[in-house]
């Protein structure tokens, strides 16, 4: 079992000190779209069928956070904090959207637009699963709300830890940039949690 | 353009309904054989959440499910109780297939209207719903 250790924690928010949009640029610099031949830089390196799955995965799998925190942000419009991590998780989700298209995943069957209709909803269905129970226990109360955010982090950070296995330096440092993005995420829903305690 | 025969949208489409059916009755024993282990292990995670969020004995013991056959027996018990209560029914209406490779399938269809897929791989001759499928390949 992986666990979320402080250090780790303060080591990858030191050493990366980027944020998602960062990432976003640094992937779409690495070679956005060269994923399909010729145009690949030199940082782009073959990737298992596995490897490229989990990739895809992984991408699909933000949109639940941005979801979650989008409709809770909407139920309790005094925390700010779900309005600014929504904006950090559009981004994350981005930029594992450009990493994938760098490895030539197609993801344009993937709806991931901000229209009303489009939020909250999954075409897969353990995805609905863990938005529909997030948003059932966050909208117990505004105390609740924080608490899934904090669960929904600790997740994520541990997914990507898993996916990361065996990753070459470029998806890494995606990788890497999303878990310490998610880190000060968890640490502004324990900050909300201590202020609502 | 791959064609998927008569006979593999039969078996998909017996899966699909067998899913919803196994997550109804709280079945999590047929549920796992429908499934690549690793999706099955995803989808219990999801499933649950709700009790991690609120027992964090169950989510050290969820945590460990992948690796421990005895934690995974707890946490299926469990699971498969909370189902069976909640007895959740859903509409399933066949949309279409779409071919990912040899290998794999999308299958798309409708629950309680709403439009929703789900990833098919071959291995050994034997389709399985495996949520990692959903990238086309050669």
């Amino acid at each position: 079992m992986k666990t979320i250790k402080d250090n780790k924690r303060r080591d990858f928010i030191k050493v990366l000190g980027l944020g998602a949009i960062a990432t976003a640029t640094t992937a779409i610099a690495g070679g956005r779209g060269g994923g399909q031949g010729g145009g690949r830089s030199k940082q782009v390196t073959e990737l298992t069928e596995h490897q490229l799955d989990e990739l895809f995965h992984i991408f699909q799998e933000e949109k639940v956070a941005r979801d979650v925190y989008i409709t809770l942000g909407r139920q309790y419009p005094e925390e700010k904090t779900f309005a600014k991590i929504q904006l950090s998780e559009q981004e994350h989700m981005l930029a594992a959207q450009v990493l994938c298209e760098r490895y030539g995943i197609d993801t344009s069957d993937v709806d991931i637009s901000l229209t009303d209709d489009a939020i909250g909803q999954f075409e897969l269905h353990e995805m609905q699963v863990l938005y529909n129970t997030c948003i059932e226990l966050g909208s117990v109360s505004h105390f609740e709300a924080v608490k899934v955010g904090e669960l929904v982090e600790i997740t994520d950070i541990k997914d990507i830890e898993i996916a990361s296995e065996g990753m070459p330096a470029d998806v890494l440092r995606t990788y890497d940039n999303l878990k310490a993005g998610s880190y000060e995420h968890l640490d502004a829903y324990r900050n909300a949690m201590a202020r609502l305690s | 353009m791959q064609t998927i025969n008569t006979q593999t949208k039969e078996i998909l489409t017996k899966s699909l309904l067998s899913y919803y059916e196994t997550l109804s009755e709280g079945d999590l024993k047929k549920l796992a054989s429908l499934m690549t282990k690793e999706s099955y292990l995803t989808l219990l995670n999801a499933l649950g959440f709700k009790r991690s969020f609120k027992d964090k004995t169950f989510q050290q013991t969820i945590e460990k499910s992948g690796e421990d056959s005895a934690s995974l027996e707890i946490v299926e018990a469990v699971l498969s109780s909370d189902l069976a209560k909640k007895e959740e029914r859903h509409e399933i209406a066949l949309v279409s297939f779409e071919a990912k490779g040899s290998q794999r399938v999308t299958v798309h269809y409708s629950e309680d209207g709403h439009s929703k897929k789900i990833y098919f791989s071959a291995a050994s001759g034997t389709w399985k719903i495996d949520y990692n499928a959903g990238r086309k390949v050669a």
